[in-house]
């Protein structure tokens, strides 16, 4: 494995990414998901060939394919392999990516879909609100996951995660027991807690929910620092009906800790006793956000139809793109 | 763009092959240029890849006077590169050429950048 414009050579094990290997051997390549979604880490694929631990990585286009450009955080190479890419001094503070090993701690099952696991590390982590971890479940099976908590919780991490049965990554999740151990890829993503001077609006939708959670912990326990504490924040929370509102209770706690947090569930399908919003989580901004919504930041997480939904209706109602972060995942 | 800088002029595709109303993108001197036939027949030429990450404009649309990007909905005006939506991000901008139906895109010597960044806030 060669990258030919910095003339910097090394060796990629046997299911390893690209971007794994050269992070082992001190190369820092520009990355930013780690999942083959956003582009940051293309390059262009100069001979050899590779093969992706995720098939059809999203961020590769008809024309990427053309001109040889590959995700190298999901590549892995079959053969010698020289490839064009730009190559950093050290990796941006809030993606000081490693591998670290975890021990599971316990398994708290909230929803008959949703299960909270917590995760012990080997060694202290550090990650920004809002960012994930990579799960590697078995020989190049590899899952995304997000910290519902902040850094330096007694509990270790905190993951919701949803069963999907017969899904090759959710039953190695599943299997998982107290005590086991699993490597962590840590931490992954751009779309955490910043200061930026604005009210907050986070938008979740289903396990979407676990970054949120960690942000709205973030803004709790930074509540009396100017920027903050100053301002009325939304925390959307859309689940397809209230039994799936995983961690509700969590986040009303919080609410009662900082009233300025107003924490509003969303389903789609209501039951007798649910006296909350139903509907579509779009519409319900439109009904409960008072200013301008140019004068918020967004965070917003959940399944891509549902991100892109909320994307679109914030663009259309003039946010200033720059002022909304959420990861894609396709 | 300052008028003392030599512009070389790299030949691209036909005219023929990019209609009115559509854009497609093309490498020059190993960068990657966004070619945008307007509305009205004027072509415009400007960095391929969006200001946001590493995305190609190309895979976007142009609808309207608009390039929106596929992958986060950036978007920017076709007529001059100006970003809509975010404000204030402005798309590299080539001089364009038409010769004997052949479009030339026009790389100022000695630009080392032609591709701006712009991140969010």
């Amino acid at each position: 494995m060669t990258i030919e414009t910095a003339d910097l050579s090394f060796t990629v094990e046997d299911g390893e990414t690209i971007l794994g290997a050269a992070r082992r051997n001190g190369i820092y390549l520009p990355f930013e998901c780690g999942w083959g979604s956003c582009g940051t880490c293309k390059a262009t694929l100069i001979s050899g060939e590779i093969r992706y631990l995720l098939e059809n990585p999203p961020a590769i286009s008809e024309r990427d394919r053309k001109r040889g450009r590959i995700a190298i955080c999901q590549a892995t190479p079959v053969s010698d392999v020289i490839l064009r890419a730009s190559v950093l001094e050290r990796l941006p503070e809030h993606l000081q990516t490693r591998d670290v090993c975890a021990v599971v701690e316990s398994i708290v099952e909230v929803t008959p879909d949703l299960t909270h696991f917590y995760l012990r590390p080997e060694e202290a982590v550090s990650y920004e609100p809002g960012q994930y971890a990579i799960f590697r479940l078995g020989p190049e099976l590899r899952r995304a996951y997000s910290m519902a908590n902040l850094p330096g919780d007694e509990a270790g991490l905190e993951f919701i995660i949803r069963r999907y049965p017969g899904k090759p990554g959710s039953e190695a999740v599943f299997r998982l027991r107290p005590g086991s151990r699993v490597m962590l890829e840590f931490p992954y993503g751009g779309a955490y807690f910043r200061m930026t001077g604005r009210p907050n609006v986070l938008v979740a939708g289903g396990t979407g929910i676990a970054p949120m959670l960690a942000i709205a912990r973030a803004l709790v326990a930074r509540r009396a620092d100017p920027g903050i504490g100053e301002f009325p924040h939304y925390l959307f929370y859309g689940a397809r009906s209230p039994v799936d509102l995983a961690g509700l209770e969590a986040l009303y706690a919080l609410s009662a800790r900082f009233p300025q947090l107003a924490v509003v569930p969303v389903v789609d399908v209501p039951d007798a006793e649910w006296r909350g919003e139903t509907g579509l989580v779009t519409d319900v901004l439109e009904r409960r956000l008072s200013e301008p919504w140019s004068a918020y930041t967004f965070y917003v997480a959940g399944p891509p139809v549902m991100v892109n939904a909320v994307v679109r209706r914030l663009r259309d109602r003039g946010v200033p793109l720059t002022q909304v972060y959420y990861d894609a995942f396709g | 763009m300052s008028e003392t800088k030599t512009i070389v002029w790299y030949p691209t595709i036909s005219i023929d092959d990019l209609w009115e109303g559509e854009m497609t993108d093309v490498e020059v001197e190993r960068e990657v240029v966004l070619l945008v036939h307007l509305e009205g027949g004027k072509i415009v030429a400007y960095q391929g890849i969006c200001p946001h990450q590493e995305q190609y404009l190309a895979d976007g649309t142009f609808e309207g006077g608009v390039i929106t990007c596929h992958a986060h909905l950036w978007q920017f005006e076709a007529e001059t590169g100006e970003g809509i939506n975010p404000k204030g991000c402005r798309l590299f901008r080539y001089e364009v050429k038409v010769e004997d139906g052949t479009i030339y895109v026009g790389v100022p010597e000695g630009t080392a950048r032609r591709y701006n960044r712009c991140v969010a806030d």
